[in-house]
């Protein structure tokens, strides 16, 4: 690896190490993302091979760029953009709390990203704040597309082993095979209530039954009439009908009645009922977004 | 679950198929260890599968009768249609996508060109009074009606940015059509024997092609490159690919697991990384459900579309100009009410006289009867199953109609 000098590790992405690198003719601080490919395994693993390729396509202010792979005998090297921190570290570094602009300010970017994706065709199914990238201008970035997939119209059935279980919506903890964008939505609603507390998380379950149940102490149990089809879902079982007693006001004190609004209709429990990205960028809540936001 | 299936029969579709090669003396080294050992008790299983094809010759006999009938059906309403010539600005359609009208203040990275197209799209179908399939969709978020529109489009800019050029492979190299041919025919049966997703099958052969354009090979390595393109096709597109081993196998040893893994990583290179480009499989979807079509018409033309795959005359349409194609020889011959009015020119984005002569190199591949389509025919096999409704035994390929298509090619 003569081109880029190996200057620390950075964390483990879906597959391989993250090393931060300059680039020494440009001094061009980088991202390298390395794959071992062993003797005797599968070639080139489908995540890494899927990220390439998905990330070749999505080219936006707001997804993290992939510059460069490199490949030699024993192993891949993916070249991408480096950002300071990602959105965990971030939360670590703001000692709870967190100013409501800079809030919006992500919110928005995470929905303009993941609408360049959909519209792309492409699921992220992996967003949480380890994912999310902020480079030193407050810009966000959507990064570790190791689980991700280009989808055709209509969808078909895909793993339901997706998502980290805190950001995973309660269609696919219900195991539900047949999802498209409202996937990623969900984990989206999850990371704007974790951001307007500043760092803690909404769902942070244990197991997927413990997940749900937090779900639904919050929202209400969700039924056939609030969604249709729950019962036939494959691993559907029933769940005590919790009422719904907090208000979201008292679960983000600190989002405005526009943002409630917002994180109310990504968190909804039936998927054909949830926001889109698209729909989202015009909500209410973003009319007076500070225009550094670009 | 799929290992199950994948028996020691493989070995012998495996082995036949080299045989056929070194016995036209079109690719005489493919795979060197399989050619050397002669395995004559296979022959039997060989055997098995041409008796299969006459059995289901002799039964489609009993349906003379109906088939005249049919014949004549299909052939006056086709024809029609196929006359009504609809002028319609599918060129404007293209030259939206085409150019990229970005003012120079604009960030590139924002704005996608295809945005400005979406709206000219949404304004003409205003326009032009063609019913919106997707409006009453929205609470079927499967069928991802907000971003439908946007998607297909995004999908046509994609198709258009890597395209296959015609006779690519006349120019230099060993390679040639007809091998070309054979190797899509046999990975047609190790797509079937592995059970995989159809989309796998058709990102296989247009790899085979986009690599193949750029890079010559020998025949030795054409099966090599046959066998790694279905290897990377199903990393991206199945949920359990097959393991490396299955592949070894399936070429009868022909490859080290090491070539397979070293002939990956020059494709990748060479395909730039890029396997977005869309299927036709894709673009029939849209087409079916605009035409609002049966399940047999969506399998016929599922099966026309498949019938194009070894065709190498072909290779250097985009995959919604076979879909398009597709659709309309299905609907043609399964005598649909609907012709190709402007909703259907709106949504494949194709008017009748753009697709007329894919439509009638798609009717001579399948009505073809030389001695390729007697050795090679996979396609034709696997779709006289039950699972695909014995959709390529239906009396209407034989039909007047199609021979007026074949003649008028």
């Amino acid at each position: 690896m003569q081109k880029y000098e190996r200057l620390e590790k950075i964390g483990e992405g879906t597959y391989g190490t993250v090393f931060k690198a300059k680039n020494r003719e440009t001094q061009e601080i980088v991202a390298l993302k390395r794959v071992r490919l062993d003797d005797d395994d599968e070639g080139v693993p489908s995540s890494a091979l899927r990220e390439i390729c998905l990330l070749k396509e999505l080219k936006h202010k707001n997804i993290v760029q992939l510059y460069d792979v490199l490949h030699s005998e024993k192993k891949l090297t993916l070249v991408f953009e480096y950002c300071d921190q990602d959105l965990k570290k971030y939360f670590d570094t703001c000692n709870g709390e967190i100013d409501p602009d800079t809030v919006k300010s992500f919110m928005y970017q995470l929905l303009r990203g993941l609408a360049f994706c959909h519209s792309h065709h492409v699921l992220h199914r992996d967003l949480k704040p380890q994912n999310l990238l902020i480079n030193k201008n407050g810009e966000l970035k959507l990064a570790d597309f190791g689980l991700a997939r280009a989808f055709g119209i209509p969808v078909r059935c895909y793993s339901a082993e997706v998502v980290t279980l805190w950001y995973r919506p309660p269609d696919v903890l219900f195991g539900a095979k047949v999802y498209t964008t409202s996937i990623d939505m969900w984990s989206a609603g999850c990371i704007f209530a974790e951001m307007a507390n500043a760092g803690r998380p909404l769902f942070p379950g244990n197991d997927v039954e413990d997940q749900l149940k937090r779900i639904f102490k919050l929202l209400g149990t969700p039924t056939e009439d609030t969604w249709p089809g729950i019962s036939k879902l494959p691993d559907f079982k029933p769940y005590p009908i919790y009422p719904v007693t907090t208000p979201l006001a008292s679960v983000v004190p600190s989002l405005s009645a526009t943002g409630r609004d917002l994180l109310q209709r990504l968190m909804m429990c039936n998927p054909a009922l949830r926001m889109s990205a698209e729909e989202g960028l015009m909500h209410q809540y973003f009319a007076d977004l500070n225009s550094v936001v670009n | 679950m799929a290992h199950a299936t994948r028996n020691p029969n493989m070995t012998t579709l495996g082995f036949k198929k080299l045989q056929s090669f070194e016995n036209e003396n079109v690719g005489a080294r493919l795979g060197g260890k399989s050619m050397a050992v002669q395995k004559p008790a296979q022959r039997a299983a060989l055997g098995n599968i041409s008796n299969m094809v006459r059995t289901t010759h002799a039964g489609g006999k009993k349906v003379v009768k109906k088939e005249l009938r049919t014949k004549t059906l299909a052939k006056s309403k086709a024809t029609s249609s196929l006359q009504s010539v609809v002028s319609l600005p599918v060129d404007n359609v293209k030259t939206d996508i085409c150019r990229s009208p970005l003012p120079e203040v604009v960030d590139q990275m924002e704005v996608d060109p295809i945005e400005s197209a979406i709206e000219a799209f949404s304004q003409r179908l205003i326009d032009l009074q063609v019913e919106d399939i997707d409006k009453d969709d929205g609470d079927n978020p499967q069928l991802c009606s907000e971003y439908a529109k946007e998607i297909y489009l995004y999908m046509r800019t994609l198709e258009n940015q890597m395209k296959v050029p015609a006779g690519y492979l006349d120019r230099e190299g060993q390679v040639t059509g007809r091998m070309r041919h054979i190797l899509v025919d046999w990975l047609v049966q190790v797509h079937l024997r592995f059970h995989l997703l159809q989309e796998t099958l058709f990102l296989t052969v247009q790899l085979i092609d986009r690599f193949l354009v750029d890079h010559a090979v020998s025949k030795g390595k054409l099966q090599l490159v046959g066998v790694t393109a279905m290897f990377i096709a199903s990393k991206y597109e199945e949920m359990y690919p097959p393991e490396i081993n299955d592949f070894v196998y399936i070429t009868d040893q022909a490859y080290t697991k090491t070539q397979i893994r070293q002939m990956e990583v020059f494709m990748l290179k060479g395909l730039k990384y890029s396997l977005g480009k869309p299927l036709c499989l894709h673009f029939l979807r849209r087409n079916s459900k605009a035409a609002g079509v049966d399940p047999q018409k969506h399998t016929l033309a599922k099966y026309l579309m498949e019938i194009t795959l070894p065709e190498y005359s072909m290779v250097q349409y985009d995959p919604s100009e076979i879909a398009a194609a597709a659709i309309y020889l299905s609907m043609a011959l399964l005598g649909s009410e609907d012709n190709w009015g402007a909703k259907m020119t709106h949504y494949s984005m194709y008017s009748e006289d753009h697709i007329k002569p894919i439509i009638q190199k798609m009717a001579t591949a399948v009505t073809r009867e030389d001695a390729m389509s007697e050795k090679y025919h996979a396609v034709k096999t696997k779709y006289r199953s039950n699972r695909f409704m014995t959709i390529s035994s239906l009396s209407q390929l034989k039909s007047d109609f199609m021979k007026t298509l074949v003649e008028e090619s």
